[in-house]
């Protein structure tokens, strides 16, 4: 498949034995700048965000990737060219160079190569003197930032982000927010959060997720000027807004 | 002599048989690691597919499969003895394959004894491991398999304690090297059936002897996989 140019979600639905956690969503993501999802918690964020970064099959609905359907023959693919960052620093119980070397070794890469990239991806996030220490040992922040190189070293073609800066300190926030704004300079990058402060610095769109419902979808005017009253309740503050978001 | 005076006393005339080297001893036990350790590859090779399966995939009667694994832990040694005595004797429906009173016998006796507990102990093992791993190798770039295998490594202490369970059962049972191996000196005597048959002849001394080399045997083992735990998985 050539370069990916858009995603489109039509009427997925995902349950969870008695949750609905996506109802009939239909999205359309292209190829530019970054896509942000927003609601409050247990809005299905993370659950849409698994389906669009094929790790998730939906229970009924169709995912098109260039307008070519998704199945089970390209869907392993495709997810290769995808990276997601999860929003619970997870991550395998090794050094952080094992870590960041998993992806590039599991695509063959040869070893000084792989050296050369784990090497400029931890320089790029400051991470150069944590390389040997294992992830159990870090902080919160260092972590997340772990998981950005992770994904970022694998030159991903759309960089999908649940709740990347959550829990976060000012200092990380901030490298991660301009890791994101200069990945996004190149390629799409998709990511759910409940920071409407951030969706002012960095969301190019945004789409208002709650209860599994697609509520509205547009720019960062959409939480301004909501027409909607879940939205303006979750602005007030009501259901889920962070107020001390960075 | 009292049987404590005698007790203790064939305690240092069996530290003395272990320690000089005793051909008869060490034959026996290095038998019994090799049977056992076989057994204990041939559990594993089948045990932790069937594991992994149980617990990285949703299909109908898991839980059945699971609890009657479970239930198969404490599956008497010679009850299974003999049913694998009725299936390999010369008559039986795999008697052709003639491996009744063989080590290759044992081996398969004992792989079976086995087996609930490599797959019920690396189940737990690897049911705790958090089941997004899967979802993270994926996303870096994974297959189906190489994700499985990723949680299989980071599922790999448990693994190793079930592993290690597993030899120390196989290597401790009495019933099926007794009845499949038929306890022939020299082909398939192992560490039990040696101390089940001194002990009925009145040799104590040989007896503590080789029940002092099983235990040895147990704990070189289990120091051996700590070793490798601490070294490898840290």
């Amino acid at each position: 498949m050539a370069a990916i140019k858009m995603i489109d979600l039509k009427d997925i639905t995902k349950e969870f034995s008695d949750t609905l956690a996506l109802n009939h969503i239909n999205l359309h993501l292209n190829n530019k700048g970054i896509s942000i999802i927003i609601g409050p918690s247990g809005a299905g964020k993370t659950t849409l965000l698994k389906i669009l970064a094929l790790l998730m099959e939906p229970t009924s609905g169709q995912i098109f990737v260039n307008n070519e359907i998704v199945d089970n023959k390209i869907r392993h693919s495709l997810r290769r060219r995808f990276t997601m960052v999860f929003q619970n620093t997870l991550f395998f119980n090794s050094s952080v160079h094992d870590n960041i070397s998993y992806g590039l070794k599991i695509r063959n890469f040869p070893s000084d190569e792989v050296e050369k990239k784990i090497g400029d991806i931890l320089e790029q996030l400051g991470l150069v003197e944590l390389e040997n220490r294992l992830m159990s040992e870090l902080s919160v922040g260092q972590m997340q930032r772990v998981s950005l190189a992770r994904a970022l070293v694998l030159e991903p073609e759309i960089l999908f982000l649940d709740e990347p800066t959550a829990n976060l300190d000012p200092e990380n926030n901030l490298i991660i927010e301009r890791e994101i704004l200069g990945f996004s300079k190149s390629k799409p990058v998709v990511m759910s959060t409940h920071n409407t402060m951030q969706i002012n610095r960095i969301s190019d769109s945004v789409a208002f997720l709650s209860d599994g419902l697609i509520i509205d979808q547009g720019e960062k005017e959409i939480l301004e000027d909501p027409h909607d009253d879940r939205i303006k309740r979750f602005v007030a503050g009501e259901t889920g807004y962070q107020k001390n978001n960075y | 002599m009292d049987m404590i005076t005698e007790i203790v006393s064939s305690f240092f005339e069996a530290l003395n048989l272990i320690f000089s080297g005793n051909s008869f001893v060490i034959d026996i036990a290095i038998r019994s690691i090799y049977i056992s350790g076989f057994a204990t590859i041939l559990a594993l090779s089948w045990g932790i597919p069937v594991a992994m399966l149980i617990s990285f995939r949703e299909f109908f009667g898991k839980n059945i499969i699971k609890w009657i694994f479970n239930i198969s832990l404490g599956f008497p040694t010679v009850t299974l003895g003999l049913m694998l005595f009725l299936l390999f004797s010369r008559s039986g429906p795999l008697g052709i394959f003639g491996v009744l009173y063989t080590p290759t016998g044992i081996i398969i006796g004992q792989a079976i004894l086995i087996t609930p507990i490599m797959v019920s102990f690396s189940v737990s093992a690897l049911e705790s491991v958090n089941p997004e791993i899967r979802n993270l190798a994926k996303t870096l770039g994974a297959s189906d398999f190489q994700a499985s295998i990723a949680a299989l490594i980071e599922g790999a202490k448990g693994v190793s304690l079930a592993i290690v369970g597993s030899f120390n059962r196989a290597v401790s049972e009495l019933g099926i090297a007794l009845m499949i191996g038929g306890n022939i000196r020299g082909f398939t005597r192992v560490l039990t059936t040696t101390i089940a048959l001194e002990t009925r002849r009145g040799e104590i001394t040989q007896s503590i002897a080789i029940a002092i080399v099983l235990l040895f045997t147990i704990a070189g083992v289990n120091i051996v996989m700590s070793l490798i735990k601490r070294l490898w998985l840290r």
